[in-house]
């Protein structure tokens, strides 16, 4: 082979490689760069408010939350409601409301439906006399263990209750918040 | 929508500690730092001679106060939040072009699909291109804890105030070794989140401003860097590889330390609401002035860089100079603002506790100087300069690095933004490479 054919062959070669690197970086680039990646990242860090919810005071009723959100449902331990723990504040810490465990006290509701990943919305009856206050609804996941002892990591257990619910579940998403006013 | 003045140095209560993250609004600043690190990585992949580089950054600043609405009570109060910056970066380089070497016993043309080629330095005369996207997110967040009852506490995060999305797309040719090429462009786009701290991600042409930039380094001794806004250059930078230089004509004693000279012009001073100086006057001048009235001072500086390894050692430091070209206003007081010869100082030693080549675990510590005549405005310092610190534990193998560092007053944060005077920052970054 002369040195020309070699060049020649060489950039054959070389060209064969241009237009699938090209298209190969413009694929993942366009998937996984730019400035939202790295947000994405510190987002899923962080709990990042990820979804809005609606939330709304009816008399005799209560607070009536709704959302609509899409969980892994093989990792889906349930739903739980957050209100702010003082009136009238929107920056103040939050506590859980309702559930579909008993795990908390105060204004605290269990309701078995936010076990179910369909749930789309709750009414807290035992909520605060008066006052505005903020809600949000976390989605909860069983955290990845080996629940029935065969030596693998299993997304759930197969037998949930109590006990696992409050030593072996996380936050996996969470809303924006939602005011209301119940008066 | 929330909203926060600009400047709540107003407000009595919390004068000069609670204010507006506003130097985020200088979108031709946030340009700059994009571009720095999009710099930064492409001398990665040079001085390393990778193929391919993803590379992510996590940088959180805290206890910044904002004056924030409280829509419980109806009125505005000082909420803490922490600034969080992202980077993320993915760059490929490959050979367009690698001549044949005429040795007898190397007679076919390299071959870049040889594993065993990679991490070489490529033949002179080689033709590479290469291709980048990049972006760099800046954004308060406000923290909330949320007792889960029996199950435990955890904790979430809100948006807060707007969000600004910076992103670089370019392109890279070189000419090994003549030539290095880098030409791209920087969107700036910023987004207001929604009223419960979630945020919809859009992209929204009609507000993103686009800036051009390019480089051009001959012999990696000689660099031209420039960034143009719509209507006019906004920043030039020129420096000098000193030992490169030489190197093109004789080797260098080893015992020479690596040196770069640099000259930077910077359209720093432009009148903006967030800008702490007026320029030339303060006369008629408000931070609701239309553009067409704003004037533009540029900031000069004058750079020089060491650096040396000693076995296991690494030292470095550097000067930088300055002058302004126009009389520039303190928007406090009235006052001339005079700035000082000396704009920042920074001096830094690591240690690297592995010995292998490709394998490094380098322990990095650092103090600084830093001058801005913004500190005062964002700090209770009585004066423009204040010193900093930072350390660093940076770890590389050969596909994967790992850094960690922390940092209070740097002047390379200062540099990015100057809010971040007296809070500690602290910055996580990873990468894979080829």
């Amino acid at each position: 082979m002369s040195l020309k054919e070699a060049h020649r062959s060489g950039y054959n070669i070389m060209l064969k490689k241009i237009i699938p690197n090209i298209l190969l970086w413009a694929i993942v680039t366009s998937i996984v760069a730019c400035s939202y990646a790295a947000d994405y990242i510190e987002g899923e860090m962080t709990n990042r408010a990820s979804f809005s919810i609606s939330a709304r005071y009816e008399s005799g009723t209560g607070v009536i939350v709704e959302w609509n959100y899409d969980p892994d449902n093989e990792s889906f331990a349930g739903y739980e409601i957050y209100m702010t723990e003082e009136p009238d504040n929107e920056f103040a810490d939050m506590i859980v409301v309702g559930a579909g465990y008993d795990i908390g006290s105060l204004y605290f509701d269990e309701v078995d439906n936010l076990k179910n990943a369909s749930t789309t919305s709750f009414t807290h009856s035992s909520h605060p006399s008066s006052g505005i206050y903020f809600y949000r609804v976390g989605v909860v996941n069983w955290k990845k263990r080996d629940y029935d002892g065969d030596g693998k990591d299993d997304k759930s257990p197969t037998s949930p209750d109590e006990s696992l619910y409050e030593s072996y579940t996380e936050i996996d998403a969470i809303s924006g918040s939602a005011m209301v006013e119940i008066h | 929508m929330l909203c926060v003045s600009l400047f709540a140095l107003h407000l009595p209560v919390y004068a000069q500690h609670v204010y507006e993250a506003s130097t985020l609004h200088n979108a031709a600043s946030r340009s700059q730092t994009v571009q720095h690190i999009f710099y930064q990585r492409w001398d990665t992949i040079f001085s390393n001679y990778l193929h391919f580089d993803a590379y992510v950054q996590l940088n959180w600043v805290y206890d910044f106060y904002i004056n924030t609405y409280n829509r419980g009570s109806g009125t505005t109060q000082a909420v803490p939040m922490r600034l969080v910056r992202t980077f993320s970066d993915m760059a490929i380089l490959f050979s367009v072009y690698t001549p044949l070497k005429e040795t007898p016993d190397e007679t076919q043309p390299v071959d870049i699909t040889d594993v065993s080629t990679f991490r070489k330095p490529w033949p002179d005369n080689s033709i590479l291109l290469g291709f980048t996207a990049c972006g760099y997110h800046y954004g308060l967040t406000r923290s909330v804890d949320i007792d889960r009852g029996s199950a435990g506490n955890e904790s979430a995060t809100d948006y807060a105030f707007t969000q600004f999305f910076d992103d670089i797309v370019a392109i890279t040719a070189v000419f090994v070794p003549y030539i290095t090429l880098h030409a791209g462009v920087v969107f700036n786009q910023q987004i207001e989140p929604n009223e419960d701290g979630t945020l919809d991600y859009n992209f929204d042409v009609s507000k993103i401003s686009k800036r051009y930039f390019t480089s051009l380094s001959i012999y990696n001794a000689f660099t031209w860097r420039s960034t143009a806004a719509k209507d006019r250059l906004e920043s030039s930078d020129i420096s000098v590889n000193i030992t490169q230089f030489l190197q093109l004509w004789e080797s260098i004693p080893n015992f020479l330390p690596q040196t770069t000279i640099g000259y930077k012009r910077y359209e720093k001073y432009n009148d903006e609401p967030y800008d702490p100086v007026w320029i030339s006057t303060a006369n008629g001048k408000s931070n609701t002035m239309s553009n067409n009235l704003k004037q533009h001072a540029t900031l000069y500086t004058y750079y020089t860089t060491l650096s040396k390894k000693f076995g296991n050692f690494y030292l470095a430091t550097s000067i930088e100079l300055q002058h302004v070209d126009k009389t520039l206003i303190d928007k406090r007081t009235g006052q001339n603002v005079s700035l000082p010869l000396m704009r920042l100082w920074w001096a830094k030693a690591g240690y690297d506790l592995m010995d292998m080549p490709g394998w490094d675990l380098i322990i990095w510590f650092g103090v600084n100087k830093f001058y801005d005549p913004a500190i005062s405005y964002h700090s209770k310092h009585s004066d423009n300069d204040t010193g900093g610190w930072f350390a660093m534990i940076d770890g590389s193998a050969p596909y994967i690095t790992l850094s960690i560092k922390a940092s209070y007053n740097e002047s390379n944060e200062l540099d990015k933004l100057v809010e971040a005077v007296d809070k500690y920052v602290i910055e996580g970054s990873a990468s894979f490479r080829i």
